[in-house]
């Protein structure tokens, strides 16, 4: 039987970079205290501010909130909220929409539903009607949209999302394979957004803790999390490049922290070359999402829906 | 040795696997990356450097990225 490195106990994981196993007991602490870290280090988490938790019920976004609960829950000057968006995606979100709302009642969080029929007139199965592999790309970029507008209309200070390590090192790669810069520097923990009052500061809390960790946090810790895969999902860059990332890993242990690492000492000299350069992260003077043309994605897409 | 081996949908199938070896060792066989799921052997979860057990049931929970 392999054992915990500290307790003896019977081990629920080993960690081939590190070469050590952990008990139950005392990986739930370590994903705990690298969370925390996460946030101090990079001041995730201020006095008085207002938390709210992009909740879509899947084992990313419900464990951000159990955790930020956690820490968090018993201080008076912090303030935590949980919304979900409704997509309209027919025999899919309606499930994990419960899942949130029972996971807000168990931790005593007050929570919020926005859909996407009550902002922009139809579902995100009638957006789509008829350009079914386009889904993920509206529905992401409405999902962004209505996320910041919400909890800013609710007085959110931050706005945090269950991203992972695997979700980040995917979008560095999917930056780089496409060449784009501008979204590259723009990554990490707490993005540098212009201070716009329009925009709320993102946070990703679990932006160093793996996939499978995540996974096997929620697991042991008896949170219950929605399952079932997207009804639209299917192949795409970021499916190939998770598939690759997984790959290198299994064969050398130690690949993804090495990414992310690497990425985080990078960025610095990276932000300061591209500005000496002349380079300006352009940002749309409509949303402040970074965009190569006057108007970004985003907003030719909400306007080509309005039609 | 013989493993029963329950996948995420419900469906289980029996291999047969020469002494001492590792769950990962399975894995690998079927071409399922460990970076991808979570093992539980009897019940429990386990890593996946554990060694097979004759006759156990394992379990394999695959998670989805959630957006
Ligand atoms: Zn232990
Ligand atoms: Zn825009």
């Amino acid at each position: 039987m392999i054992t915990c490195y500290k307790c003896g106990n019977r081990a629920v994981i080993y960690r081939k970079y590190e070469g050590r196993a952990w008990c139950k007991k005392h990986f739930s602490e370590q994903l705990e205290s690298k969370v925390k870290k996460t946030i101090r280090d990079e001041k995730l988490i201020e006095k008085n501010d207002k938390i709210c938790v992009a909740l879509s019920g899947g084992k990313d976004s419900s464990l951000t909130l159990y955790l930020l609960h956690k820490f968090f829950g018993k201080r008076p000057d912090i303030e935590i909220f949980a919304l979900t968006v409704d997509e309209g995606i027919s025999g899919y979100r309606k499930e994990s929409i419960k899942i949130a709302e029972k996971l807000c009642k168990k931790l005593g969080v007050e929570h919020h539903v926005v859909s996407f029929k009550e902002e922009f007139g139809k579902t995100l199965d009638e957006i789509v009607e008829k350009k079914k592999a386009r889904a993920c790309t509206y529905c992401g970029v409405l999902r962004r949209y209505l996320l910041n507008k919400k909890s800013r209309e609710f007085g959110a200070t931050k706005l945090a999302v269950g991203h992972n390590l695997d979700d980040e090192i995917q979008s560095i790669f999917i930056n780089y394979l496409k060449g784009d810069i501008n979204r590259l520097i723009r990554l990490g923990a707490k993005p540098a957004i212009i201070s716009k009052k329009e925009f709320v500061v993102r946070i990703k809390p679990l932006r160093n803790i793996p996939e499978k960790e995540t996974t096997l946090y929620c697991l042991l810790n008896g949170i219950q999390v929605h399952r079932s895969v997207c009804p639209y999902s299917h192949d795409s860059v970021r499916f190939d490049v998770r598939n690759f990332l997984n790959q290198m890993e299994e064969k050398y242990p130690g690949t993804k922290y090495n990414v992310i690492k690497f990425y985080d000492t990078l960025k610095p000299a990276l932000v300061k070359h591209f500005k000496d350069k002349g380079g300006k992260v352009r940002i749309c003077p409509r949303c402040g999402e970074p965009t190569s043309r006057d108007i970004c994605k985003t907003c030719e897409l909400l306007d080509s829906i309005k039609d | 040795m013989q493993i029963k081996l329950k996948f995420s949908n419900g469906k289980s199938k029996v291999f047969h696997v020469k002494k001492d070896s590792t769950i990962e060792d399975l894995l690998k066989e079927i071409g399922v990356n460990i970076e991808t799921v979570i093992v539980k052997m009897n019940g429990k979860i386990v890593p996946e450097v554990e060694k097979l057990e004759d006759n156990c049931t394992l379990e394999l929970i695959e998670f989805v990225s959630s957006g």
